[in-house]
Protein backbone atom coordinates (compact mmCIF):
# COMPACT_ATOMS: atom_id res chain seq x y z
CA UNK A 1 0.00 0.00 0.00
CA UNK A 2 2.83 2.35 0.96
CA UNK A 3 4.63 1.76 -2.31
CA UNK A 4 1.47 2.62 -4.25
CA UNK A 5 0.84 5.76 -2.23
CA UNK A 6 4.35 7.16 -2.45
CA UNK A 7 4.35 8.01 -6.17
CA UNK A 8 0.86 9.44 -5.89
CA UNK A 9 1.89 11.67 -2.98
CA UNK A 10 4.99 12.81 -4.85
CA UNK A 11 2.91 13.60 -7.92
CA UNK A 12 0.41 15.53 -5.84
CA UNK A 13 3.22 17.46 -4.16
CA UNK A 14 4.71 18.31 -7.53
CA UNK A 15 1.34 19.55 -8.73
CA UNK A 16 0.80 21.63 -5.63
CA UNK A 17 4.28 23.10 -5.91
CA UNK A 18 3.25 24.69 -9.20
CA UNK A 19 5.40 25.48 -12.20
CA UNK A 20 9.08 26.21 -11.72
CA UNK A 21 9.81 29.93 -11.51
CA UNK A 22 12.02 31.52 -14.13
CA UNK A 23 15.49 32.75 -13.24
CA UNK A 24 16.02 36.49 -13.16
CA UNK A 25 19.27 37.96 -14.47
CA UNK A 26 20.10 41.62 -13.84
CA UNK A 27 21.74 42.97 -16.98
CA UNK A 28 23.29 46.28 -17.95
CA UNK A 29 24.95 47.94 -20.87
CA UNK A 30 28.60 46.80 -21.05
CA UNK A 31 29.79 50.39 -20.55
CA UNK A 32 28.30 50.44 -17.01
CA UNK A 33 29.81 49.17 -13.78
CA UNK A 34 27.03 48.60 -11.29
CA UNK A 35 26.47 46.33 -8.30
CA UNK A 36 23.27 44.41 -7.73
CA UNK A 37 22.35 46.78 -4.89
CA UNK A 38 22.81 49.74 -7.20
CA UNK A 39 20.57 48.15 -9.82
CA UNK A 40 17.99 47.63 -7.09
CA UNK A 41 18.27 51.34 -6.24
CA UNK A 42 17.79 52.22 -9.90
CA UNK A 43 14.46 50.37 -9.98
CA UNK A 44 13.45 51.99 -6.69
CA UNK A 45 14.12 55.47 -8.09
CA UNK A 46 17.01 56.08 -5.68
CA UNK A 47 19.76 56.10 -8.29
CA UNK A 48 19.63 58.07 -11.51
CA UNK A 49 23.26 58.40 -12.57
CA UNK A 50 26.31 56.19 -12.95
CA UNK A 51 29.13 58.69 -13.12
CA UNK A 52 28.06 61.04 -15.85
CA UNK A 53 25.73 58.55 -17.53
CA UNK A 54 21.96 58.97 -17.07
CA UNK A 55 20.59 55.53 -16.24
CA UNK A 56 17.67 54.13 -18.21
CA UNK A 57 15.97 51.21 -16.46
CA UNK A 58 13.70 48.88 -18.43
CA UNK A 59 11.07 46.67 -16.83
CA UNK A 60 10.44 43.29 -18.44
CA UNK A 61 6.74 42.48 -18.44
CA UNK A 62 7.48 38.78 -19.05
CA UNK A 63 9.33 38.29 -15.75
CA UNK A 64 8.32 41.35 -13.73
CA UNK A 65 6.54 39.30 -11.08
CA UNK A 66 9.65 37.24 -10.33
CA UNK A 67 11.84 40.35 -10.36
CA UNK A 68 9.64 42.25 -7.92
CA UNK A 69 9.33 39.27 -5.57
CA UNK A 70 12.99 38.22 -5.55
CA UNK A 71 14.88 41.47 -6.01
CA UNK A 72 12.68 44.28 -4.70
CA UNK A 73 10.58 42.14 -2.31
CA UNK A 74 7.27 43.75 -3.20
CA UNK A 75 4.23 43.12 -5.36
CA UNK A 76 3.09 44.92 -8.50
CA UNK A 77 0.59 47.12 -6.67
CA UNK A 78 3.19 48.41 -4.24
CA UNK A 79 5.67 48.93 -7.07
CA UNK A 80 3.11 51.00 -8.96
CA UNK A 81 2.33 53.10 -5.89
CA UNK A 82 6.03 53.62 -5.21
CA UNK A 83 6.57 55.07 -8.68
CA UNK A 84 3.44 57.22 -8.46
CA UNK A 85 4.85 58.74 -5.26
CA UNK A 86 8.30 59.12 -6.83
CA UNK A 87 6.83 60.85 -9.84
CA UNK A 88 4.60 63.09 -7.76
CA UNK A 89 7.22 64.22 -5.25
CA UNK A 90 10.49 64.01 -7.18
CA UNK A 91 9.43 64.31 -10.81
CA UNK A 92 10.87 60.92 -11.72
CA UNK A 93 9.54 58.71 -14.49
CA UNK A 94 8.94 55.01 -13.96
CA UNK A 95 11.10 52.53 -15.94
CA UNK A 96 10.02 51.87 -19.50
CA UNK A 97 8.20 48.57 -19.87
CA UNK A 98 9.30 45.99 -22.44
CA UNK A 99 7.42 42.86 -23.35
CA UNK A 100 10.16 40.25 -23.64
CA UNK A 101 13.78 39.34 -22.97
CA UNK A 102 14.67 40.17 -26.56
CA UNK A 103 13.22 43.66 -26.30
CA UNK A 104 14.97 44.34 -22.99
CA UNK A 105 18.30 43.07 -24.33
CA UNK A 106 17.92 45.22 -27.44
CA UNK A 107 17.12 48.35 -25.41
CA UNK A 108 19.90 47.75 -22.88
CA UNK A 109 22.39 47.24 -25.72
CA UNK A 110 21.21 50.34 -27.55
CA UNK A 111 21.25 52.67 -24.51
CA UNK A 112 24.55 53.57 -22.78
CA UNK A 113 22.68 53.79 -19.46
CA UNK A 114 20.53 50.74 -20.12
CA UNK A 115 19.66 48.49 -17.16
CA UNK A 116 17.16 45.66 -17.13
CA UNK A 117 16.39 42.10 -16.18
CA UNK A 118 15.75 38.98 -18.25
CA UNK A 119 15.01 35.30 -17.79
CA UNK A 120 18.06 34.14 -19.75
CA UNK A 121 21.40 35.84 -20.38
CA UNK A 122 22.35 36.94 -23.86
CA UNK A 123 25.55 38.15 -25.52
CA UNK A 124 26.14 41.88 -25.77
CA UNK A 125 25.08 42.83 -22.20
CA UNK A 126 26.75 42.50 -18.80
CA UNK A 127 25.10 40.07 -16.40
CA UNK A 128 25.33 41.63 -12.95
CA UNK A 129 23.66 38.97 -10.88
CA UNK A 130 21.36 35.96 -11.15
CA UNK A 131 18.42 35.55 -8.75
CA UNK B 1 -2.48 15.24 -74.20
CA UNK B 2 -1.55 13.94 -77.69
CA UNK B 3 0.31 10.64 -78.05
CA UNK B 4 2.07 8.86 -80.92
CA UNK B 5 -0.60 6.10 -81.01
CA UNK B 6 -3.21 8.49 -82.10
CA UNK B 7 -1.18 10.18 -84.84
CA UNK B 8 -3.63 9.57 -87.68
CA UNK B 9 -6.59 10.78 -85.76
CA UNK B 10 -4.59 13.79 -84.58
CA UNK B 11 -3.64 14.71 -88.05
CA UNK B 12 -7.21 14.37 -89.37
CA UNK B 13 -8.58 16.41 -86.52
CA UNK B 14 -5.87 19.02 -86.91
CA UNK B 15 -6.43 19.28 -90.64
CA UNK B 16 -10.17 19.71 -90.16
CA UNK B 17 -9.64 22.26 -87.44
CA UNK B 18 -7.13 24.25 -89.40
CA UNK B 19 -9.33 24.16 -92.45
CA UNK B 20 -12.27 25.42 -90.49
CA UNK B 21 -10.13 28.07 -88.81
CA UNK B 22 -8.57 29.29 -91.96
CA UNK B 23 -11.99 29.18 -93.68
CA UNK B 24 -10.43 28.98 -97.09
CA UNK B 25 -13.06 28.40 -99.76
CA UNK B 26 -11.98 25.81 -102.32
CA UNK B 27 -13.03 27.81 -105.29
CA UNK B 28 -11.04 30.81 -104.25
CA UNK B 29 -7.67 29.14 -104.89
CA UNK B 30 -6.01 27.88 -107.96
CA UNK B 31 -4.25 25.05 -106.02
CA UNK B 32 -5.44 21.52 -106.53
CA UNK B 33 -7.06 19.63 -103.67
CA UNK B 34 -4.01 17.33 -103.27
CA UNK B 35 -1.52 20.19 -103.06
CA UNK B 36 -3.57 21.91 -100.39
CA UNK B 37 -3.70 18.78 -98.29
CA UNK B 38 0.06 18.25 -98.53
CA UNK B 39 0.67 21.87 -97.52
CA UNK B 40 -1.61 21.54 -94.50
CA UNK B 41 0.09 18.28 -93.46
CA UNK B 42 3.51 19.99 -93.42
CA UNK B 43 2.17 22.79 -91.26
CA UNK B 44 0.62 20.26 -88.94
CA UNK B 45 3.92 18.37 -88.59
CA UNK B 46 5.69 21.57 -87.53
CA UNK B 47 2.96 22.37 -84.99
CA UNK B 48 3.17 18.91 -83.44
CA UNK B 49 6.95 19.23 -83.01
CA UNK B 50 6.47 22.55 -81.24
CA UNK B 51 3.84 20.99 -78.97
CA UNK B 52 6.10 18.05 -78.13
CA UNK B 53 8.96 20.39 -77.23
CA UNK B 54 6.72 22.49 -75.02
CA UNK B 55 5.44 19.36 -73.27
CA UNK B 56 8.98 18.21 -72.42
CA UNK B 57 9.88 21.65 -71.10
CA UNK B 58 6.81 21.74 -68.85
CA UNK B 59 7.70 18.34 -67.37
CA UNK B 60 11.25 19.48 -66.61
CA UNK B 61 10.05 22.64 -64.93
CA UNK B 62 7.53 20.73 -62.81
CA UNK B 63 10.24 18.38 -61.56
CA UNK B 64 12.58 21.26 -60.66
CA UNK B 65 9.87 23.18 -58.82
CA UNK B 66 8.79 20.15 -56.77
CA UNK B 67 12.35 19.53 -55.62
CA UNK B 68 12.80 23.13 -54.56
CA UNK B 69 9.53 23.17 -52.58
CA UNK B 70 10.45 20.02 -50.67
CA UNK B 71 13.86 21.39 -49.78
CA UNK B 72 12.37 24.61 -48.44
CA UNK B 73 9.67 22.88 -46.38
CA UNK B 74 11.98 20.48 -44.58
CA UNK B 75 15.56 21.66 -44.38
CA UNK B 76 18.03 19.11 -43.21
CA UNK B 77 18.96 19.76 -39.58
CA UNK B 78 22.57 20.67 -39.05
CA UNK B 79 24.72 18.07 -37.39
CA UNK B 80 25.25 18.59 -33.64
CA UNK B 81 28.08 21.00 -33.06
CA UNK B 82 28.13 22.05 -36.68
CA UNK B 83 28.31 25.81 -37.31
CA UNK B 84 25.00 27.54 -38.01
CA UNK B 85 24.30 27.84 -41.69
CA UNK B 86 25.18 31.27 -42.92
CA UNK B 87 21.68 31.97 -44.24
CA UNK B 88 20.05 31.04 -40.94
CA UNK B 89 22.50 33.19 -38.98
CA UNK B 90 21.74 36.10 -41.26
CA UNK B 91 18.02 35.65 -40.74
CA UNK B 92 18.40 35.63 -36.92
CA UNK B 93 20.54 38.76 -37.06
CA UNK B 94 17.96 40.43 -39.24
CA UNK B 95 15.23 39.44 -36.78
CA UNK B 96 17.23 40.83 -33.83
CA UNK B 97 17.84 44.05 -35.70
CA UNK B 98 14.16 44.30 -36.47
CA UNK B 99 13.18 43.82 -32.82
CA UNK B 100 15.78 46.36 -31.72
CA UNK B 101 14.50 48.86 -34.24
CA UNK B 102 10.90 48.28 -33.17
CA UNK B 103 11.85 48.70 -29.52
CA UNK B 104 14.04 51.75 -30.04
CA UNK B 105 11.53 53.26 -32.38
CA UNK B 106 8.77 52.82 -29.84
CA UNK B 107 10.94 54.41 -27.11
CA UNK B 108 11.72 57.46 -29.17
CA UNK B 109 8.18 57.65 -30.46
CA UNK B 110 6.78 57.70 -26.94
CA UNK B 111 8.88 60.70 -26.01
CA UNK B 112 9.04 62.63 -29.24
CA UNK B 113 5.84 61.80 -31.04
CA UNK B 114 3.37 60.29 -28.63
CA UNK B 115 4.03 63.04 -26.09
CA UNK B 116 4.67 63.02 -22.37
CA UNK B 117 2.84 60.56 -20.10
CA UNK B 118 0.12 62.35 -18.19
CA UNK B 119 -0.66 61.33 -14.62
CA UNK B 120 -3.12 62.63 -12.14
CA UNK B 121 -5.64 62.27 -9.36
CA UNK B 122 -9.35 62.81 -9.06
CA UNK B 123 -11.85 62.47 -6.25
CA UNK B 124 -15.49 62.99 -5.46
CA UNK B 125 -17.14 62.96 -2.06
CA UNK B 126 -20.20 63.11 0.11
CA UNK B 127 -19.76 65.47 3.04
CA UNK B 128 -21.83 66.13 6.13
CA UNK B 129 -21.08 68.59 8.93
CA UNK B 130 -23.11 69.86 11.84
CA UNK B 131 -21.13 73.11 11.82
CA UNK B 132 -23.35 76.07 11.13
CA UNK B 133 -22.59 77.73 7.82
CA UNK B 134 -23.90 81.08 6.60
CA UNK B 135 -25.00 79.54 3.29
CA UNK B 136 -26.65 76.59 5.04
CA UNK B 137 -24.67 74.05 2.94
CA UNK B 138 -24.13 71.45 5.62
CA UNK B 139 -24.31 68.29 3.56
CA UNK B 140 -24.29 66.96 0.04
CA UNK B 141 -22.18 65.66 -2.78
CA UNK B 142 -19.16 67.55 -3.97
CA UNK B 143 -16.36 67.35 -6.46
CA UNK B 144 -12.92 67.21 -4.98
CA UNK B 145 -9.91 67.79 -7.21
CA UNK B 146 -9.01 66.94 -10.76
CA UNK B 147 -5.26 67.11 -10.72
CA UNK B 148 -2.96 66.53 -13.69
CA UNK B 149 0.80 66.29 -13.50
CA UNK B 150 3.49 65.45 -16.00
CA UNK B 151 7.21 64.88 -15.69
CA UNK B 152 9.05 65.38 -18.98
CA UNK B 153 12.78 64.65 -18.86
CA UNK B 154 15.48 65.82 -21.24
CA UNK B 155 18.58 63.98 -20.13
CA UNK B 156 19.53 65.49 -16.79
CA UNK B 157 17.01 68.30 -17.13
CA UNK B 158 13.72 67.50 -15.44
CA UNK B 159 10.38 69.25 -15.37
CA UNK B 160 7.35 68.84 -13.17
CA UNK B 161 4.15 70.60 -14.10
CA UNK B 162 0.89 70.18 -12.21
CA UNK B 163 -2.49 71.69 -12.98
CA UNK B 164 -5.36 71.45 -10.54
CA UNK B 165 -9.08 72.03 -10.98
CA UNK B 166 -11.40 72.27 -8.02
CA UNK B 167 -14.76 73.71 -7.04
CA UNK B 168 -14.67 76.74 -4.77
CA UNK B 169 -16.64 75.85 -1.64
CA UNK B 170 -18.12 79.33 -1.25
CA UNK B 171 -19.06 80.16 -4.86
CA UNK B 172 -19.35 76.77 -6.57
CA UNK B 173 -17.18 78.06 -9.39
CA UNK B 174 -14.39 76.03 -10.96
CA UNK B 175 -11.00 77.27 -9.86
CA UNK B 176 -7.88 76.50 -11.88
CA UNK B 177 -4.48 76.52 -10.28
CA UNK B 178 -1.01 76.04 -11.73
CA UNK B 179 -0.19 73.96 -8.72
CA UNK B 180 3.46 73.36 -9.59
CA UNK B 181 5.83 74.38 -12.33
CA UNK B 182 9.41 73.48 -11.60
CA UNK B 183 12.42 72.91 -13.81
CA UNK B 184 15.40 71.06 -12.40
CA UNK B 185 18.81 69.67 -13.17
CA UNK B 186 20.20 66.45 -11.73
CA UNK B 187 23.81 67.24 -10.84
CA UNK B 188 24.26 63.89 -9.09
CA UNK B 189 22.25 61.42 -7.03
CA UNK B 190 23.19 63.62 -4.08
CA UNK B 191 21.89 66.87 -5.49
CA UNK B 192 19.09 67.98 -7.77
CA UNK B 193 18.40 71.68 -8.11
CA UNK B 194 14.92 72.98 -8.92
CA UNK B 195 13.60 76.42 -9.75
CA UNK B 196 9.95 77.43 -9.90
CA UNK B 197 6.86 76.72 -7.87
CA UNK B 198 6.92 73.60 -5.70
CA UNK B 199 5.28 72.01 -2.69
CA UNK B 200 7.06 73.31 0.39
CA UNK B 201 9.00 70.31 1.67
CA UNK B 202 8.53 70.66 5.44
CA UNK B 203 7.61 67.55 7.37
CA UNK B 204 6.54 64.58 5.28
CA UNK B 205 2.88 65.00 4.37
CA UNK B 206 2.85 68.21 2.36
CA UNK B 207 5.31 67.19 -0.35
CA UNK B 208 4.51 63.47 -0.36
CA UNK B 209 0.71 63.54 -0.74
CA UNK B 210 -0.59 67.04 -1.34
CA UNK B 211 -3.51 66.66 -3.83
CA UNK B 212 -2.92 62.91 -4.16
CA UNK B 213 -5.78 61.67 -2.01
CA UNK B 214 -5.59 58.23 -3.61
CA UNK B 215 -2.03 57.69 -2.35
CA UNK B 216 -2.69 58.88 1.19
CA UNK B 217 -4.45 56.71 3.70
CA UNK B 218 -6.90 59.26 5.06
CA UNK B 219 -9.54 61.25 3.23
CA UNK B 220 -8.32 64.55 4.62
CA UNK B 221 -5.08 66.31 5.46
CA UNK B 222 -4.33 67.39 9.01
CA UNK B 223 -6.00 70.76 9.26
CA UNK B 224 -3.04 72.94 10.18
CA UNK B 225 -0.97 71.60 7.25
CA UNK B 226 -3.90 71.91 4.84
CA UNK B 227 -3.75 74.30 1.88
CA UNK B 228 -3.46 78.00 2.64
CA UNK B 229 -7.12 78.69 1.75
CA UNK B 230 -8.47 75.51 3.36
CA UNK B 231 -7.45 76.00 6.97
CA UNK B 232 -3.67 75.66 6.75
CA UNK B 233 -1.45 77.99 8.73
CA UNK B 234 1.77 77.36 6.79
CA UNK B 235 2.77 78.11 3.19
CA UNK B 236 1.99 74.81 1.45
CA UNK B 237 3.45 76.17 -1.78
CA UNK B 238 6.64 78.06 -2.46
CA UNK B 239 8.13 79.90 -5.43
CA UNK B 240 11.91 79.99 -5.55
CA UNK B 241 14.90 77.64 -5.53
CA UNK B 242 14.94 74.14 -4.05
CA UNK B 243 17.80 71.71 -3.60
CA UNK B 244 17.07 68.06 -2.79
CA UNK B 245 19.07 64.86 -2.61
CA UNK B 246 20.37 62.02 -0.51
CA UNK B 247 23.64 60.52 0.60
CA UNK B 248 23.99 56.77 1.09
CA UNK B 249 25.39 55.75 4.44
CA UNK B 250 25.53 52.00 3.84
CA UNK B 251 23.25 49.05 4.51
CA UNK B 252 20.49 50.70 2.51
CA UNK B 253 20.31 53.70 4.83
CA UNK B 254 20.60 57.24 3.58
CA UNK B 255 20.53 60.84 4.70
CA UNK B 256 17.92 62.83 2.82
CA UNK B 257 17.63 66.58 2.70
CA UNK B 258 15.75 69.55 1.23
CA UNK B 259 16.84 73.18 1.33
CA UNK B 260 14.99 76.10 -0.19
CA UNK B 261 15.31 79.83 -0.70
CA UNK B 262 12.14 81.50 -1.93
CA UNK B 263 9.64 84.32 -1.80
CA UNK B 264 8.38 84.93 1.69
CA UNK B 265 4.65 84.84 2.37
CA UNK B 266 2.18 87.55 3.30
CA UNK B 267 -1.29 87.53 4.86
CA UNK B 268 -4.01 89.35 2.93
CA UNK B 269 -7.52 89.76 4.31
CA UNK B 270 -7.14 86.81 6.65
CA UNK B 271 -5.62 84.30 4.20
CA UNK B 272 -1.99 83.28 3.88
CA UNK B 273 -0.59 84.07 0.43
CA UNK B 274 2.74 82.53 -0.53
CA UNK B 275 3.55 85.25 -3.07
CA UNK B 276 3.43 83.30 -6.31
CA UNK B 277 4.37 86.44 -8.23
CA UNK B 278 7.43 88.14 -6.74
CA UNK B 279 7.94 89.04 -3.12
CA UNK B 280 6.18 91.86 -1.30
CA UNK B 281 9.20 92.46 0.91
CA UNK B 282 12.90 91.81 0.59
CA UNK B 283 13.07 89.12 3.20
CA UNK B 284 13.12 85.73 1.55
CA UNK B 285 11.98 82.47 3.06
CA UNK B 286 14.74 80.06 4.06
CA UNK B 287 13.86 76.49 4.96
CA UNK B 288 15.42 73.11 5.44
CA UNK B 289 14.54 69.48 6.04
CA UNK B 290 17.08 66.87 7.11
CA UNK B 291 16.05 63.25 7.47
CA UNK B 292 17.44 59.78 7.91
CA UNK B 293 15.87 56.88 6.07
CA UNK B 294 16.78 53.61 7.71
CA UNK B 295 17.82 50.47 5.90
CA UNK B 296 18.32 46.95 7.20
CA UNK B 297 16.22 45.93 10.19
CA UNK B 298 14.50 49.32 10.36
CA UNK B 299 13.84 49.65 6.63
CA UNK B 300 10.70 51.69 6.02
CA UNK B 301 11.33 54.20 8.81
CA UNK B 302 12.15 57.84 8.13
CA UNK B 303 12.84 60.40 10.86
CA UNK B 304 13.83 64.02 10.40
CA UNK B 305 13.94 67.61 11.53
CA UNK B 306 12.72 70.67 9.67
CA UNK B 307 12.54 74.43 9.97
CA UNK B 308 11.48 77.63 8.21
CA UNK B 309 12.19 81.31 8.73
CA UNK B 310 10.74 84.30 6.91
CA UNK B 311 9.22 87.72 7.51
CA UNK B 312 5.50 87.95 6.87
CA UNK B 313 3.64 91.19 6.37
CA UNK B 314 -0.05 91.40 7.25
CA UNK B 315 -2.37 93.44 5.05
CA UNK B 316 -5.99 94.43 5.56
CA UNK B 317 -8.09 96.86 3.58
CA UNK B 318 -5.12 97.51 1.35
CA UNK B 319 -2.83 98.64 4.18
CA UNK B 320 0.05 96.93 5.91
CA UNK B 321 -1.03 96.21 9.47
CA UNK B 322 1.82 94.22 10.96
CA UNK B 323 5.07 92.40 10.32
CA UNK B 324 6.05 89.13 11.96
CA UNK B 325 9.14 86.99 11.69
CA UNK B 326 7.80 83.46 11.32
CA UNK B 327 10.23 80.88 12.65
CA UNK B 328 9.47 77.25 13.34
CA UNK B 329 11.48 74.14 13.94
CA UNK B 330 10.40 70.63 14.66
CA UNK B 331 10.55 67.01 13.74
CA UNK B 332 8.67 64.29 11.92
CA UNK B 333 8.61 60.57 11.28
CA UNK B 334 7.11 58.25 8.71
CA UNK B 335 6.86 54.47 8.90
CA UNK B 336 5.70 52.16 6.12
CA UNK B 337 6.41 48.57 7.01
CA UNK B 338 4.67 45.22 7.51
CA UNK B 339 1.22 46.67 6.71
CA UNK B 340 1.68 49.43 9.31
CA UNK B 341 1.71 53.06 8.36
CA UNK B 342 2.47 55.73 10.92
CA UNK B 343 3.14 59.40 10.38
CA UNK B 344 3.70 62.28 12.78
CA UNK B 345 4.84 65.88 12.56
CA UNK B 346 5.65 68.47 15.20
CA UNK B 347 6.06 72.23 14.77
CA UNK B 348 7.35 74.61 17.43
CA UNK B 349 6.84 78.29 16.60
CA UNK B 350 8.90 81.22 17.94
CA UNK B 351 7.42 84.13 16.05
CA UNK B 352 8.75 87.65 16.65
CA UNK B 353 6.59 90.74 16.38
CA UNK B 354 8.59 93.17 14.24
CA UNK B 355 6.05 95.98 14.14
CA UNK B 356 4.02 96.02 17.37
CA UNK B 357 6.77 95.45 19.92
CA UNK B 358 4.97 92.61 21.68
CA UNK B 359 8.05 90.43 21.68
CA UNK B 360 8.33 86.75 20.78
CA UNK B 361 5.38 84.37 20.87
CA UNK B 362 5.51 80.62 21.32
CA UNK B 363 3.02 78.21 19.83
CA UNK B 364 3.00 74.61 18.71
CA UNK B 365 1.07 72.20 16.51
CA UNK B 366 1.32 68.48 15.96
CA UNK B 367 -0.44 65.45 14.56
CA UNK B 368 0.05 61.70 14.60
CA UNK B 369 -1.72 59.11 12.45
CA UNK B 370 -1.65 55.33 12.63
CA UNK B 371 -3.12 52.78 10.25
CA UNK B 372 -2.92 49.05 9.61
CA UNK B 373 -3.83 47.29 6.36
CA UNK B 374 -5.66 43.97 6.43
CA UNK B 375 -5.59 41.58 3.48
CA UNK B 376 -4.01 44.36 1.37
CA UNK B 377 -7.49 45.94 1.14
CA UNK B 378 -8.83 47.37 4.38
CA UNK B 379 -7.02 50.07 6.36
CA UNK B 380 -8.65 51.42 9.50
CA UNK B 381 -6.83 54.49 10.77
CA UNK B 382 -6.85 57.06 13.52
CA UNK B 383 -5.37 60.55 13.63
CA UNK B 384 -4.93 63.01 16.44
CA UNK B 385 -4.28 66.69 15.74
CA UNK B 386 -3.71 69.63 18.01
CA UNK B 387 -2.71 73.26 17.44
CA UNK B 388 -1.99 75.49 20.41
CA UNK B 389 -1.58 78.90 18.81
CA UNK B 390 -0.90 82.15 20.68
CA UNK B 391 -3.65 84.56 19.69
CA UNK B 392 -1.50 87.58 20.59
CA UNK B 393 0.84 86.52 17.78
CA UNK B 394 -0.08 88.65 14.74
CA UNK B 395 0.84 85.76 12.40
CA UNK B 396 -1.94 83.57 13.81
CA UNK B 397 -4.35 86.29 14.86
CA UNK B 398 -4.44 87.66 11.33
CA UNK B 399 -5.32 84.29 9.76
CA UNK B 400 -8.93 83.13 9.69
CA UNK B 401 -7.69 79.60 10.34
CA UNK B 402 -5.10 80.56 12.96
CA UNK B 403 -7.10 79.26 15.90
CA UNK B 404 -6.20 76.66 18.45
CA UNK B 405 -8.03 73.40 17.99
CA UNK B 406 -8.05 69.71 18.74
CA UNK B 407 -9.30 67.11 16.29
CA UNK B 408 -9.75 63.36 16.41
CA UNK B 409 -10.17 61.53 13.13
CA UNK B 410 -11.30 57.95 12.61
CA UNK B 411 -11.61 56.36 9.19
CA UNK B 412 -11.55 53.28 7.02
CA UNK B 413 -9.90 53.02 3.63
CA UNK B 414 -10.84 50.31 1.14
CA UNK B 415 -8.58 49.68 -1.82
CA UNK B 416 -10.87 48.80 -4.73
CA UNK B 417 -7.82 48.21 -6.91
CA UNK B 418 -4.31 49.68 -6.91
CA UNK B 419 -5.60 52.84 -8.62
CA UNK B 420 -8.94 53.29 -6.84
CA UNK B 421 -9.75 53.77 -3.18
CA UNK B 422 -12.75 54.56 -1.01
CA UNK B 423 -12.45 56.32 2.32
CA UNK B 424 -15.11 56.78 4.94
CA UNK B 425 -13.96 59.19 7.62
CA UNK B 426 -15.43 61.01 10.55
CA UNK B 427 -13.90 63.61 12.81
CA UNK B 428 -14.73 65.59 15.90
CA UNK B 429 -13.18 69.03 16.25
CA UNK B 430 -13.02 71.33 19.24
CA UNK B 431 -12.05 74.86 18.30
CA UNK B 432 -11.35 77.80 20.53
CA UNK B 433 -12.29 81.19 19.14
CA UNK B 434 -13.31 83.43 22.02
CA UNK B 435 -15.90 80.87 23.00
CA UNK B 436 -15.27 77.18 22.53
CA UNK B 437 -17.20 75.35 19.86
CA UNK B 438 -17.26 71.75 18.74
CA UNK B 439 -18.48 70.18 15.56
CA UNK B 440 -18.42 66.90 13.70
CA UNK B 441 -17.89 65.96 10.07
CA UNK B 442 -18.44 62.82 8.03
CA UNK B 443 -16.99 62.13 4.60
CA UNK B 444 -17.17 59.35 2.04
CA UNK B 445 -14.56 59.82 -0.67
CA UNK B 446 -13.97 57.93 -3.91
CA UNK B 447 -10.53 58.64 -5.31
CA UNK B 448 -8.52 57.46 -8.30
CA UNK B 449 -5.09 57.93 -9.73
CA UNK B 450 -3.96 57.50 -13.29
Amino acid sequence: MKTRLAPAILSMAALLAGPALADVYLVANPSLTLTADEVRDVFLGEKQLAGSVKLAPFDNGAVQGEFLARVLHMDAAKYSTLWTKKGFREGLNAPGVKGSDLEVISSVKANPGGVGYVSAPAPGVTVIRKY
Amino acid sequence: MLTSGTGAAKRALAVATLAAMLGIPCAAHAQTEAERIQDLERKLERSLRVIDNLERRVRELEKTNAAATTAAAAPAPPAPGAPMPHAQEERIKALETSVAQMSTGRDSASAAISGIPLHGFADVEYHYTNLDRPDNRRSGFALGNLDFFMTPEFGRVKTLAELNFEIESDTGEVATDLERLQIGYTFSDSFTGWAGRFHTPYGYWNAAFHHGIQIQTSATRPRFVDFEDKGGILPAHTVGLWGVGHVNTGNGSRVVYDAWLANGSRIVDGVLDFNAYRDDNRNSAVGGNLGYRFGGALEGLLVGVHGLREEVDVYGGGEQLARTRLAFGGGYFYLDRDNWEAIGEYYRFRNADLSGGTGTHSSWAAFAQLGYTFRDLWTPYYRWEKANLDQTDAYFAAQESGRSYTRNVLGLRFLVNPSTSMQVEGNRTREILGEEKSYSELRAVLAIRF
